[in-house]
């Protein structure tokens, strides 16, 4: 029953973010009930300071820090916009 | 349509998304078009890199583009942003808002350009002859 101990998401990066990262998707198994702070700590993804970095749950932006994690969830992450 | 969004890889056709807007009450239309700069901070720009969440970007547009309505009492808007590249003196970005006088017009048309800038999920690399630089923030 490992399966019922884990969720399996996948993050997606864009901008300077995937360069920093260095990759578009990285697809990760975590233990139940981990958050999406766990990840950016596993992951050192650099939020710290005004780094302006905003972070979507399946498409809604704004998620936070201590967002459990659901089982298939797509969390994305969004240096600042420079769109116009 | 009130408020038309649309994302495009080629060119943008401004007055074929000004003729797309009803004209019924309006009287007065107000314009924002954005275009490439040759020349950033004494560097020739070759060209805009623009990376998009493709998923996402239509619907973060249409709720400004909403907004815009609901807050500016415009009789519509129109916005259109480019994906890819775009070259220097290419348009990047139009919006284009109507409403029955100038000031809801201009009003509406500068929020939404502003807003945009802070939320529309787009990150522009400028390439130039020294390299390619991710840019950051509202300018």
């Amino acid at each position: 029953m490992a399966d019922k101990l884990a969720v399996r998401i996948s993050m997606i990066f864009f901008g300077q973010l995937k360069e920093v990262i260095g990759a578009e998707s990285i697809d990760v198994t975590l233990p139940l009930g981990s958050t999406i702070g766990d990840l950016i700590t596993r992951f050192e993804i650099p939020l710290e300071g005004n780094s302006g970095i905003r972070i979507a749950a399946d498409g809604n932006i704004g998620a936070p820090l201590d967002l459990v994690l659901q089982d298939g969830s797509e969390i994305a992450f969004l240096p600042p916009s420079s769109g116009g | 349509m009130p408020v038309a969004v649309s994302v495009t890889e080629g060119p943008i056709d401004t007055m074929g998304l000004l003729s797309e807007l009803s004209k019924d009450g309006v009287g007065a239309i107000a314009s924002f078009i954005g275009i490439v700069r040759p020349v950033n901070e004494s560097e020739k720009v070759l060209s805009l890199e623009f990376e998009t969440w493709d998923e996402k970007l239509p619907q973060v547009l249409m709720d400004i583009g909403n907004k815009a309505l609901n807050q500016y009492s415009l009789h519509s808007i129109s916005i259109t942003h480019r994906k890819g590249t775009v070259l220097p003196g290419e348009i990047i970005v139009c919006i284009h808002a109507t409403s029955a006088h100038r000031a809801e017009a201009f009003a509406g048309c500068s929020w939404t350009i502003d807003e945009l800038k802070r939320q529309a999920p787009i990150w522009k690399k400028e390439k130039t002859q020294s390299g390619s630089y991710w840019i950051e923030g509202l300018g």
